[in-house]
């Protein structure tokens, strides 16, 4: 019989920590409209991950499909206990996945109550990057050269030439290191009230 | 709550060190593991948040005597330290079975002393455990530098319950077992009288 559920009763987070506790082998399925991740559990750990929806876009593999599940909070989730092994294909352990999921969430959650929208000006925090700055990765370094106080966010990823969502990670990491902070420019609200106008 | 595994015979008890982010939980444990025999250790795992300024979890079985017949193994965590990450804070403390808090004691970290303090009890009661049912120790870190709070002062303001406590400086190791074994002892002694209760 399967465990079956919605994880507005129990977290996806808790949800795995007890498969992952009992060291149960199956697979859990999670459905929300348009979209369903299947993740196969070997004795409690992680071993594959996927992620299909029904718009023409490729599935997703690996332990990203377990760090956007984190972020699910309304879906329809079922467990079958099962017999067959199969192959890891997700080296980390359960926890280490479920822990930087949420770190990710975490930073994320920092960002957007920070960056309300992409019309935000940033500007770099005045003595906070020093030595940190080799640990940067290639990605937040190309968009530090873009913070000005006077570029927003939308702009500097325009600018950037970076894939979008790889540029909106650097600037997520950006911001947990506090390297840049939002600065309240008066130039950019003299053009929205304008370009309001117009 | 200790999680119990009939097949293999084994209860796990979760321990986690918990307080201000650079106070010196990931110290503690890396001193532990460095020290411990292999042969009663499992692997470290960290990860680190961005700018490495903190290890972001650990973990480490350390293998005990046995209860009943029951193999006991310890799981030690930290949790990562900076305000913004008490998402994972919160996960890290469920089924939390003992908690050792690391208080850095220098004077100008008093204030997040306190709020990490604040922030234990608020994330212990969204699970409806409190720190009158789940042991804790409490250790004064970094008591090797100059400009530190007088122990009486810290006692005052984060242990007023005066739960055991130690001075300890997390990099020579100095404490770091002896406030390890006290939480074990402590975390025991509670699975034991739970036991005969009944509740577990």
């Amino acid at each position: 019989m399967a465990l079956t559920g919605t994880l507005e009763e129990v977290s996806f987070a808790e949800l795995v920590q007890v498969i992952n506790q009992g060291r149960k082998t199956g697979q859990l399925i999670v459905r929300r409209l348009h979209e369903e991740a299947r993740v196969h559990f070997c004795q409690g750990e992680i071993a594959q991950a996927s992620l299909t929806c029904l718009a023409p876009m490729e599935p997703i593999n690996g332990a990203e499909v377990i760090y956007r599940l984190l972020g699910w909070k309304k879906a329809e989730f079922e467990f079958h206990l099962s017999q067959g092994l199969l192959r890891r294909l997700i080296q980390q352990t359960t926890d280490e996945l479920i822990l930087e999921g949420m770190k990710r969430l975490d930073e994320w959650e920092k960002v957007e109550e920070e960056l309300a929208d992409m019309n935000v000006v940033l500007r770099v925090k005045a003595g906070n990057i020093g030595d940190r700055y080799d640990e940067l990765s290639d990605n937040a370094r190309v968009l530090l050269r873009l913070v000005d106080a006077s570029r927003d966010v939308a702009t500097i990823i325009r600018e950037s030439g970076i894939d979008p969502s790889q540029a909106l990670l650097a600037i997520t990491e950006l911001m947990t290191q506090e390297a840049v902070e939002k600065w309240d420019s008066p130039a950019p609200a003299l053009f929205n009230a304008a370009a309001g106008r117009g | 709550m200790a999680s119990i595994n009939y097949a293999l015979k084994e209860v796990s008890c979760k321990i986690v060190y918990y307080g201000p982010g650079l106070c010196g939980k990931t110290t503690n444990l890396q001193y532990i593991h460095q020290n411990t025999i292999s042969d009663k250790k499992g692997n470290l795992v960290s990860l680190a948040t961005p700018g490495e300024r903190t290890l972001f979890f650990d973990f480490l079985p350390l293998e005990a005597s046995d209860i009943h017949g029951f193999r006991v193994k310890f799981q030690l965590y930290t949790v990562p330290g900076q305000v913004m990450y008490n998402s994972t804070r919160k996960l890290v403390l469920r089924g939390v079975d003992g908690v050792v808090f690391v208080c850095d004691s220098q004077w100008e970290k008093l204030r997040e002393n306190l709020e990490s303090f604040r922030n234990l009890q608020a994330n212990l009661a969204s699970y409806n455990y409190s720190l009158e049912n789940i042991p804790y120790v409490v250790q004064y870190n970094k008591r090797d530098l100059a400009k530190v709070s007088p122990l009486n002062y810290l006692q005052y303001v984060i242990n007023p319950r005066q739960a055991p406590n130690y001075e300890v400086c997390a990099l020579d190791g100095t404490n770091v077992f002896e406030s390890l074994n006290c939480i074990c002892s402590l975390v025991l002694a509670n699975l034991r009288s739970k036991q005969q209760e009944g509740s577990l």
